[in-house]
């Protein structure tokens, strides 16, 4: 399925993505940042829904995200606790990407940040 | 002994046992605890007795296919160790016992909350009457609502499998045993639905007998909240309104109407949205806790509006309309709010950048500042619990102002917002937090969402309500 962004820009000019949307993705400890990660799941998973649509550099930066939070399980479970809780799977990307029919999709299941991640003791 | 020295006796020892009861601050942990274990052991004695009883009627049957007619045969033998009157006579005591602990302990609390001796009166004793006799007939009530279906479909599966009656009884001893185990979580939520609602109205009670005129709804707030507790935490409810509530539920219990019953005191679901309802205008089912099943959520009494931005606050936590003369203040307030510290100023400008107009960090506070300043700019208020507050009081939200100006992303010209958050209850004047773009307003972390304050004296628009409709 072919689906779209609302910042296509960031495709048709092949921006970093880290630089434009996720830029607070490793600063999860930080409280005075709480208002600046609002929106890093969203986006995250609005270009996974176009990762085919992405060049090289833009999906290692996906990658590069993913490494990083499952690096941190304790900091990435305490700065999404709320949204891994609250979010609504079938709007909440509403104003982020919309599918061939103009529609919102709702959270793929396998989307594993929209949950907390399971912290194994050592 | 007489019966009449027998019942005095009785009442003698229950008012001790409540004198100490009250005077124990977990008290209310305590009976719930109690109540727990009465339910559970009731209902593993009451089956323990019913697999009995129908293990004897398996042989009574003698030899042969395993029939339709056995099963609802087994069904009737069960309900007589399980069904409703059964479990009603197994638990009567405890849960009439502790009915009435519980309904004092929510009393109680207030009383010595308020500092005021909370003394019943007949209409608490006759609620309280009803209260018992109704946590009774709920409890007897789970065969007609959950057990008498479990178990039918799991005597079905034995008929349609063709099962004889000589291979039933070793199926049916271990299959049942385990219907035993997994009712027990059925029977501790149950007591605590229980405990938690017969303190709620036992807490109405003291409301009144105290003068208390008004309550603020108090959730646990933690990663396991649901959205409910969520959207009813910090709002200010009337005590009139749990008392209609209340009265609607027990009226509704003493007719054993449960479509009532559960209208006049509603227990939602992960789809209910109040978010931009104002706690005016909540459906009378929606007062006080319990607002879904196993709900932490409780009530404080509450002591009148506080000024200035805690006031707001509490409005905006209320979802009541905020007029132009607030605005005025508020814009006032944030225009003398401190500033980012140096590192979070430059982190932030930063990460910021690609996207905002600001193209030099020493110019970042001062087009943050400006954006407050901007006439042109909209006011929105939202509460959310600040980073300040997470580890030691993760209940208190703080109000937060968000200046927003439609503006086309810098990096890429995505439409949307630029703006500059100004936490109102960091330090005396409040701190500005941000300055950045987003593509919208609103999000999860918000206990109440944000809501525009616009400029025209008595107009306010939802901001939730406005980007649905777009």
């Amino acid at each position: 399925m072919a689906y779209r962004l609302s910042a296509q820009g960031v495709i048709d000019k092949g921006l970093s993505i880290i630089e434009v949307e996720l830029a607070f993705y490793d600063a999860l400890e930080d409280d005075d940042f709480q208002w600046d990660r609002d929106h890093l799941l969203h986006n995250r998973s609005a270009y996974e829904l176009v990762r085919e649509q992405l060049n090289d550099a833009q999906a290692a930066e996906l990658d590069q995200v993913d490494a990083y939070w499952r690096a941190n399980p304790e900091a990435f479970n305490r700065a999404f606790g709320v949204e891994h809780h609250q979010h609504r799977r079938k709007a909440a990307l509403e104003g982020f990407v919309t599918d061939e029919n103009g529609d919102v999709p709702q959270i793929p299941r396998g989307h594993w940040w929209w949950r907390p991640i399971e912290v194994v003791a050592e | 002994m007489t019966i009449a020295e027998q019942a005095l006796t009785r009442a003698l020892s229950r008012r001790l046992a409540r004198s100490v009861v009250i005077k124990d601050a977990d008290a209310f942990q305590a009976l719930f605890g109690q109540l727990q274990t009465a339910l559970t052991n009731a209902w593993d004695e009451a089956m323990r007795e019913g697999i009995s009883a129908a293990l004897d009627r398996l042989r009574d049957l003698g030899p042969g296919a395993f029939t339709q007619e056995d099963g609802a045969a087994i069904l009737r033998v069960l309900e007589g160790s399980v069904g409703a009157e059964a479990l009603r006579a197994a638990m009567r005591e405890p849960v009439i016992n502790l009915t009435d602990a519980l309904y004092r302990v929510g009393a109680e609390e207030v009383g010595q909350a308020t500092g005021v001796a909370i003394a019943f009166q007949r209409p608490d004793l006759d609620a309280l009457d009803v209260l018992k006799t109704g946590n009774l007939f709920w409890i007897g009530d789970s065969w007609n609502i959950r057990h008498q279906r479990v178990f039918a479909e799991a005597l079905e599966a034995y008929f349609t499998e063709g099962l004889s009656r000589q291979d039933l009884a070793e199926r049916f001893a271990r299959d049942f045993a385990g219907l035993t185990e997994r009712s027990r979580a059925y029977w501790l939520n149950m007591a605590d639905h229980t405990a938690s609602r017969t303190r709620e109205i036992g807490r109405v009670t003291g409301y009144e007998r105290a003068g208390i005129a008004r309550v603020q709804v108090r959730a646990q707030l933690d990663e396991r909240t649901t959205r409910i507790c969520r959207q009813m935490h910090g709002r200010v409810i009337k005590v009139s309104a749990l008392r209609a509530q209340a009265d609607a539920w027990l009226e509704a219990t003493s007719r054993r109407d449960q479509p009532a019953a559960y209208a006049a005191w509603t227990m939602h679901g992960s789809e209910t949205d109040f978010s931009t309802t104002r706690s005016s205008e909540l459906p009378g089912g929606t007062a006080g806790p319990q607002y879904h099943f196993r709900c932490r959520t409780i009530t404080v009494a509450y002591f009148g509006a506080p000024d200035g931005v805690a006031g707001i606050r509490q409005r905006v936590t209320d979802r009541d309309p905020i007029g132009a003369e607030d605005r005025a203040a508020l814009v006032a307030q944030a225009q003398g709010a401190g500033f980012l510290g140096e590192r979070q100023a430059r982190a932030k400008f930063q990460r910021h950048r690609a996207n905002i107009p600001t193209r030099r960090l020493v110019q970042y506070e001062a087009d943050a500042r400006a954006l407050i300043s901007d006439p042109e700019a909209a006011l929105l208020l939202s509460t959310r619990v600040p980073g300040r507050n997470r580890a030691d009081r993760p209940g208190e939200a703080a109000l937060h102002a968000v200046f927003a100006r439609p503006t086309n992303r810098r990096s890429d010209g995505t439409p949307g917002q630029l703006v500059t958050i100004v936490d109102l209850e960091d330090g005396e004047n409040g701190r500005i937090i941000s300055h950045h773009w987003r593509p919208r307003l609103t999000s999860d972390n918000d206990l109440s969402p944000a809501m525009t304050v616009t400029k025209s004296k008595g107009v306010l628009q939802w901001l939730t309500a406005f980007l649905r409709r777009a």
